[in-house]
């Protein structure tokens, strides 16, 4: 019934997703997620909310941190990289996040037991 | 670094002193780099203050006190949880138990009383009046035909009763599941 509401929820169980997502492709330091999220205003989020995930992940041994100095006389980056946990729990998400793509789909063309052989 | 930034990342570190120290420099280090990064790519450092928010906010998410929004403590959240708690307990302690039991015994009632009548009147229909079944006002009592209408109707009355009661459960339970959302949205969003 809220947009808002229901937005902020999917925002919040998929942005652990999201994060492993692009982690997983190459290191990234914080202001480098925070700007790739912001391409899609769907998981666009703040500073107060990515560096405490990023800090949980990392205790949960989902990711590993290094520091790492920059060339262009900026300062230093933290940078995250994923972890063989991380990959395990990254694959695992994917899967399921197909499996609800798929059930999401048949339900917008339709699908339902009585016709259930169309979405195989 | 402008003083205004620095100020903030004092006023974060401030509020993580329950950290071990490790960490907590390790965290201010971490917005120290993206505050510097944000000021490289031309914003302002009041643009930079904006963007990072509240740095009670930012802190406290850290905390895990709240992940989102409202970390600190208000009136409001405190307000609703007494609430809650009150209309559950209160409900759970008396109006539950009350109209689930009446909700029963008015249903029961409701189909015992016609059946009652009906026994009667065909007893009556063989040739035995047994009065001990019957609708009384004061002294006058309804003969057997009159009180198997009275039965109808009484029972039908108590049945309805009877259901409004287990309605009005329903009706409780389910908000009390639907003020536990609302509590639980007001917690963590």
């Amino acid at each position: 019934m809220n947009l808002e509401e229901w937005k902020s929820q999917i925002k919040r169980g998929t942005l652990e997703f999201c994060i492993l997502l692009l982690i997983q492709r190459k290191p990234r330091y914080g202001y480098e997620l925070i700007s790739q999220l912001e391409r899609w205003p769907m998981v666009a989020t703040k500073e107060s909310t990515i560096y405490p995930l990023l800090r949980r992940l990392l205790k949960e041994g989902c990711l590993d941190s290094f520091w790492q100095e920059t060339t262009q006389g900026l300062p230093p980056r933290k940078y995250y990289s994923i972890t063989q946990q991380g990959m395990a729990y990254l694959e695992e998400m994917s899967a399921q996040w197909r499996e609800l793509s798929q059930a999401i789909a048949a339900m917008e063309q339709g699908g339902d037991e009585d016709d259930g052989q169309a979405i195989e | 670094m402008d003083k205004r930034l620095n100020d903030y990342l004092d006023k974060v570190e401030k509020i993580l002193k329950q950290l071990p120290a490790a960490e907590r420099v390790d965290i201010v280090r971490e917005i120290k780099s993206e505050m510097l990064e944000l000021v490289e790519h031309g914003l302002s450092p009041e643009q930079v203050l904006e963007r990072l928010g509240d740095p009670r906010k930012l802190a406290k998410a850290y905390l895990g006190v709240a992940i989102t929004e409202s970390a600190q403590f208000s009136w409001r959240k405190l307000g609703a949880v007494i609430s809650f708690y009150g209309y559950a307990g209160l409900g759970g302690m008396i109006l539950l138990p009350t109209t689930s039991v009446i909700a029963v015994a008015f249903m029961i009632s409701g189909v015992l009383c016609p059946i009652a009548g009906t026994l009667r009147l065909m007893l009556f229909l063989l040739g035995r009046d047994i009065p001990q079944i019957g609708v009384s006002i004061g002294r006058y009592s309804l003969g057997a035909v009159p009180t198997f209408f009275a039965c109808i109707l009484v029972g039908v009355l108590l049945f309805l009763a009877g259901w409004g009661c287990w309605k009005l459960t329903l009706w409780f339970i389910r908000s009390v599941s639907r003020r536990k959302r609302g509590l639980n949205q007001l917690g963590t969003a």
